[in-house]
């Protein structure tokens, strides 16, 4: 009798107490139960919790903390848009897919891995550093060819034009077509038939607010201020 | 007299000698002009990085997007043996079975003949942010004898990528095209 009453009082103790894997956290006083295991030489008390600055830092099993990155201030969306098409969402954690029995002879699934687009291509003089548009490779390759299609029409007096070819390289294009000719040809990319990938066009632009049109008619993009989050 | 256009007449006396985009870039920070932010030609070869490895790496005869001209083993020890003069090859520190192509003998480019742009002079560094229109590329003249490999005294590109054309002699260029390096491409280069 002793001895269940013994075990009840544990399993109490640890319902009011929530376990973090290498420490137990008591939330009502916002403190560790135990010492941090980890000596963080910073000073701080070994009980506290991401050294008392949970907005912006987790810990996630009690050994070490991480700060939550903040997004840029600044967004450029899509006109009655609020949220970015799914040709760029890349899943924070993708779930886990349930096992199935596979049929015979079933379909090979389609392999058509998330690649990084550069708006700006680095081709036409774009920075490399520039925030890429996450996009699948079959769509990448789709944009690349419709781009390549379109910059052939834009030529200078000496009959060259923009299209990337086995005879006309980057460095030749770039040799023949000034920096801003370059920008015109992409923006006009954007607003028309580059405008069919919508966030690949955000990305641009949000690089580039200088080519909005001042004018800004339907399906166009605007900079809009993202509301802040404190 | 009859506005010159830019459509070449006769036979090309020369090819320009150019690579496709290796997905690189070469140059690291460095001292730049306060007015314009461009490096000097003197200083660009000083400002190449050494911790760089060639993305791209099937490529006999690449270019960086920074504007160097990027060689193979195969194209160096081609040259050397056939048309040493004037060429210089640096290796990449970090990458030493590729070379930063140089060559030192020069021809005068016709701009005028090619209505060439330059655009946004400096006055600091006395140089143009950009200097637009090579192909088809016009000379002056050339030496006597006209034999391997050359550049022209312009540099052409944007910012601090710009970069001189490489012309080589008919014969240099047919002994390319038989060579099949990878990567190389040409453009007919005229007499003005």
């Amino acid at each position: 009798m002793k001895r269940t009453f013994h075990f009840l009082l544990v399993i109490c103790a640890l319902m009011v107490t929530a376990h973090v894997a290498h420490a137990f956290y008591d939330p009502t006083v916002g403190r560790f139960l135990s010492m941090d295991p980890i000596d963080n030489n910073k000073g701080e008390s070994p009980y506290t919790y991401v050294g008392g600055d949970p907005v912006n830092k987790i810990d996630p099993d009690g050994r070490q903390e991480f700060f939550i990155m903040a997004e840029e201030p600044f967004v450029l969306r899509p006109v009655l848009e609020t949220a970015r098409p799914i040709e760029t969402v890349r899943p924070v954690e993708a779930p886990q897919p349930v096992e199935t029995p596979k049929p015979v002879d079933a379909p090979k699934p389609v392999d058509d891995p998330i690649q990084a687009h550069h708006s700006d291509p680095k081709f036409m003089g774009g920075d490399p550093d520039q925030p890429l548009t996450d996009m699948s490779r079959s769509s990448h390759q789709d944009l690349h060819n419709t781009m390549n299609k379109f910059l052939e029409q834009y030529t200078d007096e000496a009959g060259n034009n923009m299209r990337p070819t086995s005879n006309n390289s980057g460095q030749d294009i770039k040799t023949n077509f000034p920096r801003a000719e370059r920008l015109d040809a992409l923006k006009d990319f954007y607003n028309g038939p580059g405008a069919q990938w919508p966030n690949a066009a955000q990305d641009f632009f949000t690089q580039h607010p200088e080519l909005l049109p001042t004018v800004v008619p339907p399906g166009y993009y605007i900079l809009k201020k993202k509301p802040c989050l404190n | 007299m009859p506005e010159l256009t830019i459509a070449p007449r006769g036979e090309p006396i020369g090819y320009t000698l150019g690579g496709h985009d290796n997905d690189t870039y070469l140059l690291v920070k460095s001292e730049v002009c306060e007015g314009c932010g461009l490096i000097s030609p003197e200083k660009r070869r000083d400002a190449i990085s050494s911790d760089v490895r060639v993305k791209k790496r099937r490529m006999d005869v690449s270019a960086t997007y920074d504007g160097f001209t990027i060689v193979s083993t195969k194209f160096k020890g081609w040259v050397e043996s056939h048309y040493p003069d004037g060429v210089a090859f640096q290796p990449l520190l970090s990458d030493p079975t590729f070379y930063v192509l140089s060559v030192s003998r020069e021809i005068a480019f016709d701009s005028a003949r090619r209505k060439t742009r330059f655009l946004n002079f400096c006055p600091v560094c006395k140089q143009y942010e950009e200097v637009i229109g090579a192909t088809p590329g016009y000379v002056k003249a050339t030496p006597e004898p006209f034999s391997g490999l050359y550049r022209t005294d312009i540099a052409f590109g944007s910012g601090n990528s710009k970069h001189y054309l490489v012309i080589i002699d008919p014969k240099c260029y047919l002994e390319c095209k038989q060579e099949h390096f990878a990567g190389a491409v040409f453009h007919p280069v005229y007499k003005s």
